[in-house]
């Protein structure tokens, strides 16, 4: 008996005190959990599914608490994938995750009649625990009354109430936190079988404690008579996304140039500092180049993610979520998809990324497989390049033909997003678990801590990925269009010596390869290489072009222009480029995943390659599809 | 035989705004709804319709919430019968006295005392 190594209790006590958070959906849950940790949070995903997970150390702790986030749940008994993860986690179900020693049981203090329920599953569980009560400043502003100590007497655990975006009480939780394992268990009924038993007893617990009236948060009211007005609330949705659409277009732009002009300068410098060499390449044109590619979207990111987060805490996310959800609805998805489309005319990346706010699993993964037909911006160059050089600059009545090409483009795209998440919803997502309630949270000033510090996540987020993956695309895709090199031609032109090696390489390769199957399209092996080239990222076929058509540096976008005009097909004796091709390789660009940045953040959040193997095939084919019909068709109507 | 003329029965998604009824006894028990509070005996009030129509925002325990009409479809609500007629015939709403709406209670004075049990 002696042999007995350890007592459990002893071994467990060495270690940190690990301590879970348990709370509904806009409890105040998060910005607490943000309080407490500050930047020593960390974010991943539960192994093999979507759901995320946030872990912290309890500031001041020297890792001594840990405090993991468990995502936002009304019960405990729920059929989300989140709220399957906070039923295993709590119950020690989940590999690799130790039951948690202490749960902090999370309850927005002024919606007490229905958080309580919640409060009850939790501490019936029979682990120590301490309850927190958030925005408690405002039961006071809505004249009511609450007495912590009276529901601590009740509930058998001590109860705590704190204002969490403000810092109001957490110094007080923090004493309790560090001595988690000395917490209660709570005294409450056990044996409740239903719902309606649980809310009977809320209901004569909060009635003896004297917290049941509460007055209506008047202000919140009459923005809402604005805000959710059938008429006026329409307009003031319509003009806040304008808004949103048109700052991530037009006042980013600067600050993309400047970055575009930095990777240029180091690129050159790189040339201009070491011998040239192949490494000069891989460095000036596969490293600088790729990742600057990327780097320029951040201007774009870092104020799209400044407005969703302005807007999800002042508290309008959640309006225009309700004002629009009839029309989401309609093609199967959600209010709460909109903003994450909308996002994806910037960048697929931030948009899939925003899906996290739709709770209702199925329409987020629809949502995330629609969004990369939403027109980025890395398509526009693509665009802009081949409506230019094709697209006559006529008039039709009062509106340009260009630029009546370049918004049909984005509402083709925009149609085909929706005709796709219908389909998806009817047929591949069919069974799969939606759920649907929405919370419109009281109006609220920001704080300028909490937004800098969410921006600053969502950027690094970006950063990380750009330093990785699309590092290794870039490289990947450099050696493909470097090696092998060509025989060295004698009195050849520096532009012509690339060209004829960017022929030889894989890539060039690749392109001849290709050419029967693009033929039917009206593409050459050029614009090949081009597509080849284009599947790390769209606009990579612009450069691409230049290469082939040996167009010297600095002047790539008129040299490309002019040459892709006067590319004539020795065969045939008749221009290349067409309209009817523009057109067809514009279509292209509308359906295919050109985007190793947008595969790879869809693997992320979808929990595996499944999701975005299936996307990048099915729109691959439906580019091909597209573009034939687009090609057959402009060439029946010229 | 007897009807009963003050209590009509009805399903929530047709309650118009400002409009408040009980949720019949036969709700189910279980389920995201129920652990919503949507539970036999709970008075609900719609606040409002989305301007599209769809979804609704309604208040219960005190919070509010918002649903789509389908998933309101789904439950029975008896509408007090002083408080349906009043609707009906477009004169102020009588307060039924059972349970004074959060909302209709100006300041906090309206609550009920704590009270202590042995």
């Amino acid at each position: 008996m002696s042999a007995v190594p350890a007592m459990p209790a002893v071994r467990v006590a060495e270690g940190p005190v690990r301590i879970a958070l348990v709370g509904s959906p806009n409890s105040g849950k998060t910005t607490l959990f943000n309080a407490l940790t500050g930047s020593s949070a960390r974010v991943g995903n539960y192994a093999g599914v979507t759901v995320e997970r946030r872990e912290g150390v309890l500031t001041g702790s020297h890792g001594g608490v840990r405090i993991l986030d468990l995502p936002g749940t009304y019960a405990l008994d729920g059929e989300t994938p989140d709220e399957h993860v906070v039923h295993e986690v709590l119950h020690g179900a989940v590999p690799g995750e130790p039951i948690p020693d202490a749960l902090l049981v999370v309850a927005d203090a002024t919606t007490l009649r229905r958080s309580l329920a919640l409060v009850h599953e939790a501490l019936a569980l029979g682990r120590p625990a301490l309850v927190v009560l958030t925005m408690i400043d405002e039961v006071k502003a809505r004249h009511g009354r609450l007495d912590p100590l009276a529901l601590s007497r009740h509930l058998g655990v001590q109860v705590v109430g704190v204002v969490g975006h403000r810092g109001v009480g957490l110094d007080v939780l923090r004493g309790f936190l560090d001595d988690a394992r000395n917490w209660r268990v709570a005294r409450v009924p056990t044996g409740i079988a239903d719902a309606g038993a649980r809310f009977a007893w809320v209901d004569r617990v909060v009635h003896e404690i004297g917290a049941d009236v509460l007055a209506a948060d008047t202000r919140s009211d009459k923005i809402d008579r604005l805000l959710l007005h059938p008429v006026a609330g329409v307009v003031v949705f319509a003009a806040v996304m304008v808004l949103l659409f048109q700052s991530i277009f037009a006042w980013a732009v600067p600050a993309m140039d400047a970055i575009d002009t930095l990777f240029a300068l180091a690129a050159d410098g790189v040339r201009a500092t070491l011998p040239e060499s192949w490494l000069v390449g891989l460095l000036a044109d596969g490293v600088i180049a790729g990742v600057g590619s990327v780097v320029i979207f951040l201007p774009q990111i870092l104020i799209l993610f400044t407005f969703l987060h302005l807007l999800q805490d002042v508290g309008y996310m959640a309006r225009a979520a309700f004002v629009v959800d009839r029309v989401m609805g309609r093609v199967g998805l959600q209010g709460r998809s909109f903003v994450p489309l909308l996002s994806c005319f910037a960048c697929a990346v931030p948009g899939i990324m925003a899906t996290r706010t739709i709770a209702s699993p199925r329409e987020r993964l629809a949502t995330i497989l629609v969004a990369p037909f939403m027109t980025c911006s890395a398509r526009l160059p693509v665009y802009t390049l081949l409506i230019a050089a094709f697209v006559p600059a006529t008039s039709v009545g009062p509106v340009g033909l260009q630029g009546l090409v370049m918004l049909g483009l984005y509402v083709l795209g925009a149609t085909v997003a929706l005709t796709a998440a219908k389909i998806l919803n009817s047929t591949l997502l069919r069974g799969r678990v939606s759920v649907f309630y929405m919370e419109l949270p009281p109006y609220r000033w920001p704080t300028m801590r909490m937004l800098v510090r969410q921006v600053g996540q969502s950027a690094r987020a970006f950063l990380r990925r750009a330093g990785t993956i699309i590092l290794a695309a870039s490289v990947v895709l450099w050696v493909l269009l470097h090696v092998p090199q060509a025989a060295p031609i004698a009195g050849a032109t520096p532009a012509e010596t690339a060209r004829a090696n960017l022929e030889a390489s894989v890539a060039g390769r690749l392109g001849h390869a290709i050419e029967p199957v693009i033929a039917p399209l009206g593409f050459d092996w050029k614009v090949g290489v081009g597509l080849v080239a284009s599947l790390a990222a769209r606009e990579v076929i612009v450069s691409t072009l230049a290469q082939i058509y040996a167009v010297s540096e600095g002047e790539s976008f008129r040299g490309v222009l002019e040459a892709i005009q006067a590319d004539i097909d020795p065969r045939t004796g008749r221009p290349v480029f067409t309209l009817p091709v523009a057109l067809a390789l514009m279509v292209f660009f509308v359906f295919a995943l050109q985007c190793t940045s947008t595969i790879a953040v869809m693997a992320r959040e979808t929990g595996g390659w499944r999701w975005p193997a299936f996307a990048f095939t099915s729109m691959l084919l439906l580019a091909w599809l597209g573009s034939f019909i687009t090609y057959r068709l402009a060439r029946f109507l010229a | 035989m007897v009807f009963n003329f003050s209590e009509t029965v009805r399903p929530l998604s047709t309650l118009r705004p400002g409009e408040r009824g009980r949720i019949a006894p036969g709700a189910a028990l279980t389920g995201r709804l129920a652990d919503l509070g949507f539970v036999p005996g709970t008075d609900v009030t719609v606040l409002r319709r989305a301007p599209f129509g769809d979804p609704i925002e309604v208040e219960l325990r005190g919070y509010r919430i918002c649903l789509r009409e389908s998933q309101l479809r789904a439950l029975s609500v008896t509408l007090h019968g002083a408080m349906a007629l009043a609707t009906v015939r477009g004169v102020a709403r009588v307060a039924d006295g059972a349970e004074a709406s959060p909302r209709a209670t100006p300041s906090g004075e309206g609550h009920v005392p704590a009270k202590r049990r042995a």
